[in-house]
């Protein structure tokens, strides 16, 4: 390891952007004491029994399926209209509406946090990766039943980004960082998908319903999107001239994504014809993350000072809408254009339904937090997952919320 | 603990907090279990307060309790799995732009086994020597060297793009 080495990884740690801190300093100062009092007690009853009733305290672990009242969807800020002046985002303490959530435990997903659903909520994809042997490979649940996905011939790591209704998948393998391929999985099948001429990467990052997938190659530089139409299987084609990466593609073959690495939230159509996103005003830079339907998501802002705000594209109407500023991005939208707000600035995920977020409650989970990934189209049913701290550990639990 | 003591800890726990979140963070990945980790770091550091307080290096003393905890949690059934708030498109893009910065450096570190994490962290964040790396990991000093050594194989290619990344904005 050279000097230069050291000093590189030093600084790439120090200043990787980090979500702030959320620690309850008080919490630990009252925690603290009580342990003080508790060790105290030890020592003088010497007691072992003790220890537990005091360091433990916490919930017992719940893997079992439970239904009880949870979070609240919540009034309106409604969304906002790029051409409005920027007013304060939606509160998730906003007053309460009657409804109600439920929130249940996702059978098989015992200790797994989701984090891609296909549009009709039936397969659940675990990306974070499980160590195989020397592989890693993702995790798909589906009628509560896991499976870890297979890899594409010759290759030691995947990571899964899209899947259609029929529950074929695509991402990216690798076999070490010189080799970065797309791939498809189908029907329990993981294959390799054409490199575009000329490019030693790729990587596939959406899948329509009809198979049709989208992403971008590149070699040491720039990105080039790319289209691999399922009325074409084995052949890939570049979309338009300039670069960029196509991340989402709509059931109609609408196709989404960025021109450049977030010069411009861009569209194209399946012959590669594309153009730029409307962003709001005093703004150019976005991207676009998901579409479904006639709605895109992603962010719009300037993406070297880090102000990243929430965008959302009527894809018929061409107006772009920032809930008064939220901060984004979005990754996930359904048809009626409710949408999923990412952890952004260490904020907590967030569902946006009717305009208005959804607040998620943790259940049985007192005191955990929710993350929500995925919203179903008619905007009634969520599923993410609850991360609690029970008996001195963190504890991750997939859920269902109905709303 | 009461009294001067008590503002002490609070003094210095306000101002390490961002750089303990950044190496909670940055070993495993998410952001929610970071803030449990430190959390319970702190929590514990309460306790020990007057112990810590007196220890020459103190920052040192804390990276310690903090990276127990870390590995105390993957005792854990589903810490096998590596744990990430990672949005699913960023995985290994080629050229990470400040915004994404995060996302890539923490899916690359997530594909590094627990070890070689902690030890890139751990030396290079906390800057820990090679020995105490060692004591901390319960490992030789050659085994923190060889983890070293592979997680660096693995970081360069992520550097090399990030150069590029970095040149061409």
């Amino acid at each position: 390891m050279s000097v230069d080495d050291a000093a590189r990884v030093k600084e790439l740690l120090l200043t990787a952007p980090v979500p702030p801190a959320r620690v309850d300093l008080d919490r630990a100062i009252t925690d603290g004491r009580r342990r003080e009092r508790g060790r105290r007690l030890i020592w003088t009853a010497g007691s072992a029994t003790l220890v537990a009733l005091i360091v433990t305290g916490g919930v017992a672990g719940v893997d079992q399926l439970r239904t009880v009242p949870a979070g609240k969807p919540v009034a309106p800020p409604a969304s906002v209209a790029t051409s409005t002046s920027p007013s304060a985002p939606p509160s998730p303490s906003a007053s309460a509406t009657a409804d109600a959530c439920t929130v249940a435990d996702l059978p098989g997903l015992t200790g797994l946090m989701p984090t891609i659903v296909d549009p009709t909520g039936t397969y659940v994809v675990v990306d974070q990766v499980v160590e195989a042997g020397d592989a890693w490979q993702a995790v798909l649940v589906t009628g509560g039943q896991r499976t870890t996905l297979p890899l594409p011939a010759g290759t030691t790591n995947q990571q899964t980004y899209g899947i259609n209704a029929s529950g074929w998948m695509v991402g990216m393998a690798s076999n070490g960082p010189s080799d970065r391929v797309a791939f498809e999985l189908k029907n329990g099948k993981a294959t390799k998908l054409p490199k575009l001429p000329g490019y030693q990467h790729s990587k596939a990052s959406a899948i329509n319903a009809a198979g049709d997938i989208v992403g971008a190659a590149w070699n040491d530089g720039a990105n080039v999107p790319v289209l691999w139409p399922a009325s074409a299987p084995g052949t890939v084609k570049r979309l338009g001239s300039g670069a960029g990466a196509a991340m989402a593609i709509g059931d109609d073959g609408t196709i989404a994504g960025t021109a450049g690495d977030g010069e411009a939230p861009w569209i194209w159509d399946t012959q590669g014809n594309g153009h730029a996103l409307a962003t709001p005003p005093g703004v150019v830079q976005g991207k676009v993350f998901a579409i479904r339907g006639d709605w895109a998501v992603g962010w719009a802002g300037t993406n070297a000072t880090g102000d990243v705000g929430l965008a959302r594209w009527n894809l018929r109407t061409g107006a772009v809408d920032t809930f008064g500023g939220m901060a984004g991005p979005s990754r996930m939208v359904n048809a009626r254009g409710d949408l999923v707000v990412g952890l952004s600035g260490g904020s907590d995920n967030t569902v946006i339904r009717d305009g208005s977020p959804l607040v998620l409650g943790t259940g049985p989970y007192n005191g955990g937090k929710a993350s929500a990934i995925w919203i179903s189209d008619d905007g009634r049913t969520v599923i993410g997952s609850v991360s609690s701290f029970e008996g001195g550990q963190t504890a991750i639990h997939a859920v269902t919320w109905r709303c | 603990m009461r009294g001067e003591a008590e503002r002490d800890y609070v003094e210095y726990v306000t101002a390490r907090l961002p750089h303990l979140k950044r190496a909670a963070y940055l070993l495993c990945g998410d952001s929610a279990r970071a803030d449990d980790i430190v959390q319970a770091t702190v929590t514990k550091l309460y306790v020990h307060w007057r112990r810590a307080s007196a220890a020459e290096n103190l920052d040192g003393y804390v990276h310690r309790m903090l990276v127990r905890q870390f590995l105390d949690e993957r005792s854990l059934k589903w810490s096998r799995v590596v744990l990430t708030d990672a949005p699913p498109d960023r995985a290994t893009d080629p050229a990470p732009d400040r915004v994404e910065d995060a996302d890539a450096v923490r899916s690359l570190l997530r594909r590094l086994p627990p070890g070689q994490r902690a030890v890139l962290v751990l030396r290079f964040l906390c800057d820990m020597s090679i020995d105490d790396t060692a004591v901390v990991l319960r490992c030789s000093a050659g085994s923190v060297k060889a983890q070293t050594s592979r997680g660096l194989e693995s970081l360069r290619e992520f550097m090399g793009t990030t150069k590029t990344a970095t040149e061409r904005g």
